[in-house]
């Protein structure tokens, strides 16, 4: 839990020595508490401020980085919704391969996770993580297999097995990958911990109950291993759904420890539709890792979308690329419009254009992600700027057509506007993106 | 078609749209509206949901003609906003039935939507919500924490935030590329009669999961899904 300056003050030497760059005891601590200084920049801090100060410090959800740098993380969530503050790590998609699939069928899902790449947005999304399942009993193959997966694909996996013989030589097989053992049972944990230690990995903890899995959770951890992962046992949606929401919940308005690890969960749901109600649960609701029982494109496609949407920073605003966009497949007379490049803004228009069946140009300038109004206040979206724009990305060379559309609640602009194209003629299109319809049949055509 | 809807989909509603009376969309007469109604009306036994459009002069003389011909059915007139709800709340109380309050993507235009419509006496068991959303992966994302946003201030004690939420996924997902485009020109899309079930389902189930009570939707596949998620929910059986 976060402190505040005045708690913080009460750890420090309290003698404003000055050392730190501060002029008070107290001013450093205000600084600490908004994260704009660091405890090691006092050269007189007691253990025990060292100790409080660092496990305050620590996020509610522990972070958990994998992958051969550490670059796939997971965890250090601070909020329930994404509206308080942000999401910090989107759920992790995995794609799983069985030791027992035929051998040609192992390539060929490998080759099409790494093959997989989905554009959204100026975005590159790809399958985060590979799941092998032991479904033999052969550990020599599954390390083989787990060994294979990581060399053609390059992304950390998640080993699942129930032999803790087999869990060690796959670990083995793939040290350095900083892949995920699945699971350690009670029984296993102890085992299976010093294994995940030695090769460098994550571990995930799985148990019948919660009441036992915070237990086995918090003996791992007294035993000095702390990379984990909590895989729920559920038994339905509706479990699945409140077993994630009492862990984290939990988690970060209790700050307990033991429950404050990302999860993991293993698609078990037949059907397509099926396995994308649990993973879009999962991917709403918290979860860490979501392993899907194979890759299919469209379904995929539509998870990466939703995640990208839930885990987009609400403070931030979303913004599209600024270019000139074509919409349907405009021509060199085809109509031209402009408006903003806050994404919603961009969607909705260009949205409209498209439903009105009319093929178009939509000229989005540089607004820093503002929608029409806040941008005409902010004085980014002026005439002068549009125009500039248009002449610097060549659009008068692209297109003959020499009227431009502007959105109606900046109307004023037209004038200044057309000062700054000579040779335009611009139009005041409707307030409202959904008038737009209504306005090309009107108006354009 | 609409029994269709209700006998082999289960839809617990129906949502009639009255596209065909706006001026470019066909341009039918408040009278032809009142008939399609009643013909729904009296092909299934659920409530209707009587959808409109953003052409103002029109429907609300549509909406006036549908309320006044089918007084006392309840209907859930669909909808109302800010700049227009006089006329259509006001037939609404004299007629005895519900209407869609609709806010862009706003709480607090949500909130002094419902206020100006109690000012109206209109009841607060007869409005429901629509906090306005895109499809998904078309600013979805806003409206989800939206709907969080009205929730939790509703249930945190907020009367005027308490009410129902409405929400279209299926509305949304038809004008939408991903529910047209083929898997020949968007590979990393998939097989678009599959992808389309999937946009509409994880459409509405993220909005469920918002705060949804209920769901105008178009997919078949979608609704199945949808519904078994919902009953799965709900009682808790796999």
């Amino acid at each position: 839990m976060a402190l505040s300056g005045l708690q913080i003050q009460k750890l420090l030497p309290k003698t404003n020595c000055k050392e730190c760059g501060s002029n008070t005891c107290l001013a450093f601590a205000m600084k600490l508490a908004a994260k704009k200084a660091e405890l090691k920049e006092c050269p007189y801090a007691s253990d025990e401020a060292k100790q409080v100060l660092g496990a305050a410090s620590e996020p509610p959800v522990k972070e958990i980085g994998l992958g051969a740098e550490g670059a796939l993380k997971l965890g250090a969530e601070t909020v329930l919704y994404r509206h308080e503050k942000t999401f910090v790590h989107q759920t992790a998609l995995a794609v799983n391969v069985n030791d027992t699939d035929a051998p040609g069928a192992v390539d060929a899902t490998l080759a099409a996770i790494r093959d997989y790449v989905l554009v959204r947005v100026g975005e590159t999304l790809v399958v985060d993580m590979v799941a092998v399942t032991q479904k033999g009993s052969d550990a020599a193959a599954f390390a083989a297999l787990a060994k294979k997966a990581w060399e053609t694909v390059k992304r950390p996996l998640v080993l699942r097995s129930a032999s803790v013989e087999s869990l060690k030589a796959a670990a083995e097989a793939v040290k350095g990958s900083r892949s995920v053992l699945a699971s350690a049972t009670p029984e296993t944990a102890e085992a299976l911990a010093v294994i995940a230690k030695d090769n460098g990995h994550a571990l995930a903890l799985t148990a019948p109950s919660l009441n036992e899995l915070v237990l086995a959770s918090a003996a791992v951890k007294a035993g000095g291993f702390n990379n984990l992962i909590l895989q729920f046992q559920t038994h339905s949606l509706a479990e699945q759904f409140q077993t994630n929401i009492i862990a984290r919940r939990t988690a970060i308005k209790d700050a307990y420890k033991p429950l404050g690890y990302p999860s993991l969960r293993f698609i078990e749901a037949t059907g397509l539709l099926g396995a994308a109600v649990e993973a879009i649960t999962d991917i709403c609701k918290y979860g860490g890792i979501c392993v899907l029982p194979s890759l299919d494109p469209a379904l995929v496609s539509a998870l990466m979308t939703l995640r990208m949407n839930i885990y987009t920073d609400p403070q931030k605003p979303i913004q599209v690329e600024p270019k000139v966009y074509p919409i349907g497949e405009p021509t060199a007379t085809s109509p031209v419009f402009v408006t903003t490049n806050f994404s919603l803004t961009y969607f909705i228009v260009s949205g409209e254009i498209e439903n009105s069946g009319t093929s178009a140009w939509l000229v989005v300038p540089e607004c820093e992600g503002l929608s029409v109004l806040t941008a005409w206040a902010a004085g980014k979206f002026s005439g002068a700027g549009i125009g500039k724009f248009i002449k610097a990305i060549g659009l008068e060379s692209q297109v003959q057509t020499r009227q431009i559309v502007i959105p109606g609640y900046v109307a004023q602009i037209s004038g200044e506007l057309e000062e700054s194209l000579p040779g335009w003629k611009v139009l005041v299109g409707p307030q409202e993106a959904a008038d737009l319809e209504s306005y090309i049949k009107a108006r354009l055509k | 078609m609409a029994g269709l809807c209700v006998e082999k989909y289960g839809a617990e509603l129906i949502s009639v749209r009255l596209d065909g009376t706006h001026p470019e969309r066909g341009n039918r007469t408040p009278e032809q509206a009142v008939e399609v109604v009643k013909s729904v009306l009296k092909a299934v036994d659920v409530p209707l949901i009587v959808t409109g459009h953003n052409y103002f002069d029109r429907i609300n003389d549509v909406m006036k003609a549908v309320a006044q011909a089918c007084a006392g059915e309840n209907l859930l007139l669909n909808w109302v906003e800010q700049n227009n709800y006089r006329t259509i709340a006001g037939v609404a109380i004299a007629y005895g039935h519900c209407v869609v309050a609709q806010a862009p993507i706003d709480v607090n235009i949500g909130k002094q939507l419902n206020i100006l419509l109690t000012n109206m006496d209109m009841k607060q068991e007869q409005i429901v919500m629509d906090p306005m959303t895109g499809a998904l992966g078309y600013g979805i994302e806003y409206t989800y924490s939206v709907m969080e946003r009205i929730r939790q201030t509703g249930l945190g004690g907020d009367k005027m935030l308490a009410g129902p939420l409405i929400v279209a996924p299926g509305q949304e997902c038809v004008k939408v590329k991903e529910f047209k485009a083929s898997e020949k020109d968007f590979p990393a899309w998939g097989d678009l009669s599959k992808r389309a079930a999937l946009w509409e389902l994880s459409t509405a189930l993220g909005l469920l999961y918002a705060g949804a009570d209920l769901l105008i939707m178009s997919h078949p596949d979608a609704v199945r899904e949808l519904k078994s998620a919902i009953s799965k929910l709900m009682d808790g059986q796999k």
